[in-house]
């Protein structure tokens, strides 16, 4: 809850506006402990992904931060318009606001960099409503049942970046996973001169830490390279100051590699590694919880002058396992992406915009539902 | 165009694109601010159950404290009365005081000094009726009696013999359409104008009669009962409007004014009931005190689903109107434990509504198993600590005193199969919401 507060704070506050983040389960992306976001920047995402780790506003890789190259901040939101369908034709739409990312970054010295970052680790927020039937003695009571989550795990990234040469940046940061999901339960009898609304509310909170290191090499003026590995500890769930359960943050190992050749353009390629099992016991026993790898490809092209600015045009795909699906069957996810950046007031203000076609499907069809979604991702960076 | 201005305009072009782009983008970032999360179509398949496992028990001998007391409501303390008129099962009148009647002066149009009043016209008493208490069928005659004497007038023996032929200063019947708001009974000139000239008291009663049992509901909160008259047959001079107003006892204002008007039950009023059978309602104004001993853990430790008051209802021991059907209400008590005076308790009680407990509607002649709800009541409780509120409720009729229908359930002295219990559906505390 606190890297949710904190980060939607830090947008809001710069819209002047006070928002309220969430997500929604009784869908497919967001089962289990919620949905990931991946951590990635708008320019990243307008390639797919695939440029995350050499990108310095994306926090996957501790190393990128020297590629910011002076200090700047950057905030970012997305909202999600999302459609969850039914076989037989039924859907329900629903509108997700999300304020995934804001980093901070500083040049300490001419080589060395230090940046935060906040960022959506799993989100976890949704209300479902549904009619139930419970029973009292041997009577049958209906009731409508809603459930609410509004929370999210985050990441808290400090890290430094160092440049030794001019053909390698190594990174190292520490992460404090966090956060928490307020719970409320509500139960409404249809007979509610007897029986009164069942009402429950809880909160519980996410504590745990990781490390991570990263490097990036670059070939000349024609190829870079980036691997970045995430240490997980260990990661507790607490409601109030009881420990309910423990288990560890997931290790994420990626490898991206990337086509530099042309000037002002990114042709790249990137795998991660998602060990998410590493979770198990945090939830309970029957949650399925799937190690993936999140691969993407695309572009980041230097496009045309508009008048004196220069635009970057980007594309991309990304296809990946999401964490959390269900008891009969895992959920894919894959996205089409496409974006557009420039830099205005001089180069003191960047402006990215990318747009996000994600269709989710479940790995078995005895599942009835198919998921699809446009994203419409913008971050502003803003340079002193 | 020239050709500068087309550089010029090929140069602007691009910075009003990039300001709406980004304006564009401030409006999405703030739409995105609003998000629409509910969702029914994925459940039950994408949805945890969250249903809580509800647990059911009936509590016996949990009542500690099962009371009936009369005599409500407290003669004086309501300004609502009930004129009924069913013999022996049931007799109630009323009586209004206007104690500062004469004295009064009044100015003749154009007359530079005031003139003392040497005339009556046209006396009437005007109360106001609350029509929704019960819909007549047949004429209902209002009779008007001189009850001034010097006797204790307060007390019921002493005004009763004073309802005579020959003290009967007005009368009016009224078609049951006719009664809709306000009436007007006329009341002796000659009897008004003696006292208002000699500033001497008019003490009225009121009786009801027709052809059939009847009632007739005074709302007295509504509009204060008054006398009026005039003083002069000249227009331009105001009527005079007395409204009801006691001076006795002189030496305390406070209950000489709980006296400007009250009913006395002439007939109808029963003793209390056996000690194996509760009481509500009924022209005694019948009253049940109940106090119960909750386990704790019930009210403190659990949420409460459902808490109904089980009782088995007796055919109800009087005969008169027992088909009527009889709104009772069940009022928590308020009082902490340091209360212990039984009539103190009875009156510190507030409104079952205000904590969501609803009235329950019976007939007298049924029997059978009634619930009470007080599911809302133990929410509550869970909010109130028993030495702030004791875990007690009374049982009364909607409208006391005004119907010799009166309920009866079995006590916790009767039957041990009959006697009053808890049904509690409670959930257990419990953790839910991790995936």
């Amino acid at each position: 809850m606190m890297q949710r507060a904190l980060t939607s704070s830090f947008v809001c506050l710069a819209l002047l506006s006070l928002p309220a983040l969430g997500r929604a389960q009784g869908t497919l992306s967001t089962q289990g402990f919620g949905y990931p976001t991946g951590e990635m920047s708008t320019r990243a995402l307008g390639a797919g992904g695939s440029t995350s780790d050499f990108d310095a506003f994306s926090s996957t890789n501790p190393a990128s931060i020297a590629a910011s190259l002076g200090s700047m901040v950057y905030v970012q939101v997305e909202p999600e318009y999302r459609n969850l369908t039914k076989d037989g034709g039924n859907s329900q739409r629903n509108v997700i606001a999300r304020h995934p990312l804001a980093t901070l970054s500083v040049q300490i010295r001419p080589n060395l960099f230090g940046g935060v970052s906040v960022s959506n680790f799993l989100d976890r927020s949704f209300e479902t409503q549904e009619r139930r039937s419970t029973v009292i003695a041997d009577t049958a009571l209906a009731t409508t049942n809603t459930f609410k989550s509004d929370g999210a795990i985050g990441d808290t990234r400090v890290g430094l970046a160092w440049t030794p040469t001019s053909w390698v940046r190594l990174g190292v940061a520490g992460h404090v996973i966090s956060g928490s999901n307020r719970l409320r339960s509500t139960e409404a009898f249809d007979d509610s001169t007897r029986f009164a609304a069942i009402a429950d509310t809880q909160t519980v909170t996410y504590v745990g830490s990781a490390l991570s290191a990263g490097v990036q090499l670059f070939a000349g003026q024609v190829a870079a390279f980036a691997v970045s590995y995430r240490k997980g500890n260990s990661m507790s769930v607490k409601h109030q100051d009881t420990t309910l359960t423990t288990a560890s943050v997931p290790n994420a190992l990626s490898l991206s590699a990337a086509f530099i050749g042309i000037k002002g353009t990114m042709l790249a390629v990137r795998t991660q590694r998602n060990d998410w099992t590493r979770m198990e016991g945090l939830g309970s026993d029957s949650l399925p919880i799937t190690n993936s790898w999140d691969t993407s490809v695309g572009a980041d092209v230097l496009g045309p002058h508009v008048g004196s600015h220069v635009l970057q045009i980007r594309a991309g795909g990304r296809w990946r396992t999401l964490p959390f699906g269900l008891s009969n069957s895992e959920i894919k996810e894959k996205t089409f992406n496409a974006g557009l950046g420039t830099l205005l007031a001089g180069g003191r203000l960047g402006v990215d915009v990318a747009g996000i076609r994600a269709i989710r499907t479940p790995v078995s069809n005895v599942v009835p539902f198919r998921e699809s979604a446009w994203t419409m991702s913008f971050g502003v960076t803003v340079r002193p | 165009m020239t050709k500068e201005e087309v550089l010029v305009l090929s140069n602007r072009l691009p910075n009003w694109i990039l300001k709406g782009a980004l304006g564009a983008f401030l409006s999405l970032a703030l739409a995105a601010c609003s998000e629409n999360l509910t969702g029914a179509l994925g459940c039950p398949e994408l949805c945890q159950d969250q249903s809580a496992l509800l647990r059911d028990t009936t509590l016996t001998g949990v009542l500690v404290v099962d009371t009936v007391v009369s005599g409500f409501p407290v003669q004086n303390a309501a300004k609502d009365f009930t004129l009924l008129s069913q013999g022996a099962d049931g007799d109630i009148r009323v009586v209004f005081r206007f104690d500062t009647l004469g004295g009064e002066t009044f100015r003749h149009p154009n007359a530079s000094v005031d003139s003392a009043v040497t005339r009556v016209l046209d006396p009437q008493i005007h109360f106001s009726v609350d029509t929704s208490y019960g819909k007549l069928t047949a004429p209902l005659t209002v009779d008007a009696y001189d009850v001034d004497t010097t006797a204790a007038d307060s007390l019921t023996q002493a005004l009763v013999p004073l309802f005579r032929p020959d003290r009967l200063i007005g009368s009016a019947t009224f078609a049951s359409i006719a009664i809709t708001d306000t009436l007007a009974i006329p009341i002796d000139t000659a009897i008004v104008r003696a006292k208002a000239v000699a500033g001497a008291r008019l003490r009225v009663g009121l009786r009801i009669r027709g052809t059939s049992p009847d009632r007739l509901r005074i709302a007295g909160s509504n509009y204060v009962p008054r006398l009026t008259y005039r003083v002069t047959p000249d227009t331009i001079v105001p009527t005079d409007t007395i409204a009801v107003t006691s001076r006795t006892p002189s030496d305390n204002a406070a209950i000489a004014s709980l006296y400007s008007a009250y009913a006395i039950i002439v007939a109808g009023a029963l003793p209390a009931p056996a000690s194996d059978v509760l009481a509500v309602g009924g022209i005694s104004g019948a009253r049940t005190f109940l106090r119960f001993n909750v386990p704790a853990i019930l009210i403190d430790s659990v949420q409460v689903v459902r808490a109904s008051l089980l009782l088995t209802q007796l055919p109800s021991r009087v005969q008169a109107r027992n088909a009527d059907t009889i709104a009772i209400l069940a009022n928590p008590v308020l009082a902490g434990a340091q209360v212990t005076d039984l009539n103190l308790l009875l009156q510190l009680t507030g409104a079952g509504s205000l904590v969501g407990v609803d009235s329950v509607r019976m007939v007298p002649k049924d029997a059978g198993l009634r619930s009470v709800e007080l599911v809302n009541l133990f929410r509550v409780w869970r909010g109130i600590g028993e030495a702030n509120s004791i875990r007690a409720i009374v049982l009364r009729a909607k409208q006391e005193g005004s119907s010799p229908a009166e309920l009866n359930f079995v006590s916790n002295d009767g039957p041990a199969a009959q006697a009053p219990r808890l049904q509690i559906t409670y959930v257990p505390r419990r953790g839910f919401g991790l995936p």
